[in-house]
């Protein structure tokens, strides 16, 4: 039983395991449609939460990129997987959301500066305060230091540190080079470690340390415990 | 060839990359945290963070910051999300209906290809389902019946009930006043009387009380006393007489005269279960209509169960009429597993339903399976971090030990303590 059980999970981990229900929602099957919306809410939603960082904007995101994708399912063509194909759609679908809620141009930051985390001229104000943490999940810390990171940047460690995508679909999602992704997460974590440094989290704050490198409390690093905020 | 002994100040040798400072080889340090370098390169990164502080303290807060966020926890997308979706699709000309968002309107698109297998994604259904539970509910409250089995009858005939109202609108769909009604409660609830009226007496009658939306499942499973039956089963469409499916247009004639049992009923809801206390009313005739699946199909169903959950078959003798595995689901992994036989039950086209009782004919087997409850492995779901389509992987872990037949007795099962419902999945071949 075990060796038909590692059989069928290699085959299904090889190909798409959406295409079936691809295949049958194309046709008008509506119970595959349902199943293909169930397999994906999760990450969907979280991501536009995350990405826009509110629940009314990021249910509004879903929904248009969940419509999005499956009025267009004729035009997916099997290159990349379904998850990669539908998630960009999502991406998109939240950056044109950000987008309209600020006017200033952004493609231009996100292609170009890497130099670091933006500066206060990127910050995406939700305007709405006191959320809900059962809407959330988060710490208005972390949620707020996540909306301060130049989008690029968001998009990366969200889709990667938050909800666990590979660098490899992150990078295909965001149309970008795999070392593109990394590099982006890590500046990502170091302004979020700043910004969490600075409210009181228990992190090591990576600026203060190369403006005065030498002169560290060795002990904070060592005091690994758990704490968070 | 790895610039071990090096200090920093030491200037570029051999693979020079590691003796910049982090920010130079920052893709490595994120694969360093992922424990993905080779050992010649994680050797060299370790080396430089020994004798470099600075790096030091900032791989530190690498390494805090990503641990932060991977156990961030996911939230759950709004309830109605599926509804507004998928109610736009299936009726994107909704006469009256707001644009789906704001600032613009999808063009509508031509449903024929959508309508051609009917499942109606009415926000009106929702409705529905709400206030029926509420009446049922509310009679079974007043009639401060403890009689549990009585209990579960009313709700889950409450819940086949607006299962069939859900069919039933479909005519609702096709008129325009009826779907704009989520004001109009009082509206809707004699739409959905009169629905049901037919698929009432036809519970009453022959089949028994049957669950195949999802959350109703759940709900039913949490509160679930007894062992719970989940049936794969061909699809109504599929079988030679499909229960209810047809019976919605023969039924509009005696509508008025059934309309009117079935509110008494809903009304006195409270009453009719407590005098009748003595069990589930419907005991003496066929409690299901088995739709058999393809042996094909059948045998896709057994091993892709088996695949996924680790479970194995019962032995013959305590198969409830076909191919039967069983386990004890955690209340609080009630989803996850659920989620996996929907997923089952959509890769292979085949129904799902959920009965509380186990079939008229199965009665004694699935009377053994409960005498030999101790031997019913737990099922316990594994949040998969990733690629992740399906979200969850299934182990199962046994109370008595394979090799001890007939140790079992006395052995407290998860069911016993109220953490867990015992799951008998059946596949009707």
């Amino acid at each position: 039983m075990r060796a038909v059980a590692e059989r069928l999970n290699t085959s299904l981990h090889v190909r798409d395991p959406d295409l079936f229900l691809v295949r049958l929602a194309r046709e008008g099957d509506t119970d595959a449609l349902s199943e293909l919306y169930r397999r994906h809410e999760r990450r969907v939603y979280n991501l536009a939460l995350r990405t826009v960082g509110n629940p009314w904007d990021a249910a509004d995101v879903a929904q248009e990129a969940f419509i999005k994708a499956f009025r267009n399912l004729d035009s997916f063509k099997g290159e990349s997987l379904f998850s990669t194909w539908l998630h960009r759609i999502v991406v998109n679908a939240a950056y044109d959301l950000l987008r309209r809620q600020r006017p200033e141009p952004i493609d231009e930051e996100i292609l170009n500066d890497l130099s670091g985390p933006a500066g206060p001229a990127s910050v995406v104000g939700s305007g709405r305060e006191g959320i809900d943490p059962a809407l959330d999940g988060i710490s208005d810390p972390l949620r707020d230091a996540l909306m301060r990171l130049n989008e690029g940047f968001r998009f990366a460690v969200v889709l990667c540190d938050l909800l666990g995508f590979p660098y490899g679909e992150a990078a295909e999602i965001l149309g970008v080079q795999e070392g593109t992704i990394k590099s982006r997460i890590f500046r990502a974590r170091e302004a979020l470690a700043e910004a969490l440094a600075d409210v009181g989290y228990d992190i090591p704050s990576p600026r203060n340390r190369r403006r005065a490198e030498g002169v560290t409390s060795a002990g904070e690093i060592g005091e690994q415990d758990e704490t968070e905020g | 060839m790895k610039p071990r002994g090096n200090s920093l100040d030491s200037g570029p040798t051999g693979s020079g990359k590691f003796n910049r400072h982090i920010e130079g080889w920052d893709a490595y340090a994120v694969d360093y945290l992922d424990g993905r370098l080779s050992p010649d390169d994680k050797a060299a990164v370790e080396q430089h963070l020994a004798e470099c502080q600075a790096c030091a303290v900032r791989m530190a807060a690498q390494q805090r910051v990503a641990s932060l966020l991977q156990r961030t926890p996911d939230v759950e997308p709004p309830e109605d999300l599926e509804d507004r979706i998928l109610g736009e699709l299936l009726f994107p000309m909704r006469p009256g209906a707001e644009p789906a968002f704001r600032g613009r309107k999808l063009e509508p698109q031509p449903k024929p290809t959508w309508s051609r297998r009917f499942r109606p994604w009415i926000p009106v259904t929702a409705v529905v389902v709400v206030v029926l539970m509420g009446i049922v509910t509310f009679g079974v409250l007043k009639s401060n019946s403890n009689n549990l089995a009585s209990r579960q009858e009313a709700s889950t005939t409450a819940q086949v009930a607006t299962d069939r109202a859900s069919a039933g609108s479909t005519f609702a769909g096709a008129a325009p006043t009826m779907t704009t009604a989520g004001a109009a409660v009082t509206t809707t609830v004699v739409a959905a009387a009169t629905t049901t009226s037919a698929s009432t007496k036809q519970t009453l009658t022959g089949a028994q009380a049957v669950i195949r939306d999802p959350k109703q499942m759940v709900r039913a499973l949490e509160s679930a006393a007894g062992p719970a039956y989940i049936s794969f089963q061909a699809l109504p469409s599929e079988a030679g007489t499909p229960p209810g499916g047809t019976a919605a247009d023969d039924t509009t004639t005696e509508t008025n005269v059934a309309a009117t049992e079935t509110t008494q009923e809903a009304a006195t809801g409270g009453t009719a279960p407590a005098g009748s206390s003595a069990g589930p009313p419907a005991t003496e005739t066929p409690l299901y209509t088995a739709d058999t699946l393809s042996p094909a199909k059948a045998d896709e169903v057994i091993s892709q169960v088996a695949a996924f959950t680790t479970l194995e078959q019962l032995p013959p003798e305590l198969s409830v009429g076909g191919p039967t595995f069983a386990a004890y689901v955690s209340h609080k992994q009630l989803n996850a597993f659920l989620d996996l036989l929907f997923s089952i039950k959509a890769s292979i086209q085949t129904d799902l339903a959920l009965q509380m009782y186990p079939d008229d004919d199965a009665t004694e087997t699935a009377g053994m399976i409960v005498q030999n409850k101790a031997f019913v492995p737990v099922i316990i779901a594994h949040v998969v971090p990733q690629p992740a389509v399906n979200r969850y992987s299934f182990t199962t872990s046994t109370l008595v030990p394979a090799n001890q037949e007939g140790a079992g007795a006395g052995v407290a099962t998860p069911d016993d303590e109220g953490t867990h419902v015992l799951i008998v999945i059946l596949v009707r071949r």
